[in-house]
């Protein structure tokens, strides 16, 4: 009895010691591509963090934000490999849930901005004009039944894109801001 | 590419299955795991878990799927990896594909392409000539089939000199063997032989290789898959070899009956075919003895016939583990 307990004690010890070298094993091999590569995405405490480490020469920020969003963004991450991109999130001042997320990228790169979860359909799509230059903007819904509406254009050599759970007027607002 | 949500199938299925694997197999060795039966019902979960992981995931969290989960809440994320570039030549996502590419290719040429020139093959030419068996061989197979609590099957003789046999359909079932199996075995062995087909008729076999199949054709690009096909049809081969074992009582005889169809299987392949169809006959031809000798070695060694009862508790606390690790991988 006192000998198939032990065994059953063994036997559980065990399984135990496999699920934390494989829960160590995935966690090393998770930062293992950050530690090879310098340049991979990860988060900054700040924007000027973002322009020191990776130097990026022009971060494009709105100066007007409704007064619902809280600045400083909540979260941010940059990579300047395989292509130079930012990506910042703002979260609403009251309930500190998701508000806005702000993309940064290479006009080059096969990126697709993606806001808290994928776009379930897409209502509209229509052609907007932002202080001269010619941007899409997107009525669409995400998973959850949210609202997600997103708006995009071209400035130099990188594509912004603004998703917010707002009204189109708000964001158009909001990108002719960018400076 | 990889980052859409089909890629993201891809990619995940196979990390998913991946880590299924190594926990499933460290699982049946730390519980001392030994009785085909259950590794069969441990082995199968790698298969079936990793096809509906994923959308499951995706119901109950549908931010799973979003870079925050990936960057801050995963414990591993593949992306990561599959964005890193070797030399600034190649990344690693291209590597991957590769590596898919060549699963799908060996899935197309040695699973799929097999069924596809069988059915053309057989397309309005689906009979064989068959003859009634001796009424010794229904007198065998209607005594067993009571044992097991089966419908007695019919049994056709087909005139070949090759010595197979195999059962056909999958609700239905009847029993073919070649005019050269009934010439090649003697009388026990023939019933080691009947009794094997039987106890695959117990079992559904053909309705579960049918299952399985049908997991392997949705989940093509992963070699994980192939990998475990393989080892859940070999299980299910030690299942049946144990049945035929508690119905005849003569490990040896069966084993003895697989020797022989491990030398007259190398005859019939031995034929120089040529080129590639040489190559994929020369490593099916390898395949199958190796899964016949380790049948033979176990029968032999005595090992197959343990019985014990299934332990619900361990089992359904290796498949938590294994889902909730593959939640918060992606």
């Amino acid at each position: 009895m006192k000998k198939n307990t032990l065994k059953q004690f063994h036997m559980g010890f065990s399984f135990l010691v496999t699920i934390m070298v494989v829960l160590l094993v995935l966690k090393l091999l998770n930062w293992l591509p950050s530690a090879l590569q310098k340049e991979d995405i990860r988060k900054y405490g700040s924007v000027d963090d973002v322009r020191t480490a990776l130097k990026i020469p022009r971060i494009y920020i709105p100066a007007y934000f409704p007064e619902y969003i809280k600045w400083p963004p909540a979260e941010i991450f940059a990579q300047r490999k395989p292509f130079p991109m930012i990506m910042m999130h703002f979260t609403h001042r009251d309930s500190k849930s998701f508000a806005l997320s702000f993309f940064q990228a290479d006009s080059k790169a096969n990126f697709e901005p993606k806001y808290k979860s994928d776009v379930l359909y897409v209502r509209k799509e229509t052609p907007v004009n932002i202080r001269g230059r010619t941007g899409t903007l997107v009525i669409a819904v995400c998973s959850g039944r949210e609202r997600c509406n997103r708006i995009s254009w071209e400035e130099e050599n990188y594509r912004i894109t603004l998703i917010a759970d707002d009204s189109p007027e708000q964001l158009l607002k909001m990108a002719e801001s960018i400076y | 590419m990889l980052d859409s949500l089909p890629g993201m199938y891809v990619v995940q299925t196979f990390l998913h299955s991946l880590i299924a694997i190594l926990i499933i197999e460290r699982a049946m060795q730390i519980w001392n795991i030994k009785n085909p039966l259950t590794q069969f019902r441990y082995r199968i979960m790698t298969l079936i878990l990793p096809v509906f992981m994923l959308p499951f995931y995706h119901l109950i969290n549908f931010e799973r799927s979003s870079f925050f989960f990936r960057q801050e809440q995963a414990l591993f994320s593949m992306n990561r990896w599959l964005s890193l570039e070797i030399w600034d030549v190649v990344s690693l996502g291209t590597l991957f594909m590769i590596l898919l590419a060549g699963t799908s290719l060996v899935f197309f040429l040695q699973e799929l392409l097999p069924v596809i020139r069988d059915v053309v093959a057989r397309k309005g030419n689906d009979t064989y000539d068959t003859f009634e068996p001796d009424p010794e061989i229904d007198d065998l197979v209607r005594e067993m089939s009571e044992k097991l609590g089966i419908e007695p099957p019919p049994v056709s003789v087909i005139e070949d000199s090759h010595p197979f046999i195999f059962t056909s359909g999958s609700k239905s079932h009847s029993i073919f063997l070649t005019s050269g199996l009934t010439e090649l075995l003697d009388r026990e062995q023939l019933k080691s032989a009947l009794a094997h087909e039987l106890a695959h008729i117990a079992r559904l076999s053909n309705a579960t290789k049918w299952m399985i199949f049908m997991i392997r054709v949705m989940m093509f690009f992963n070699p994980i898959v192939l990998i475990v096909f393989r080892r859940v049809v070999q299980d299910d081969e030690h299942i049946c070899d144990d049945i035929t074992v508690s119905l005849t009582e003569a490990p040896g005889v069966l084993a003895s009956t697989l020797k022989l169809f491990y030398s007259s299987h190398s005859e019939i392949f031995s034929a120089p075919f040529g080129g590639v169809t040489a190559l994929k006959e020369g490593m099916e031809n390898y395949s199958h003895n190796l899964l016949l000798k380790e049948r033979i070695a176990r029968l032999e060694s005595g090992k197959g016939y343990e019985d014990k009862e299934f332990e619900w508790g361990k089992f359904v606390l290796t498949i938590t583990v294994v889902a909730v690790i593959n939640y918060f991988v992606t």
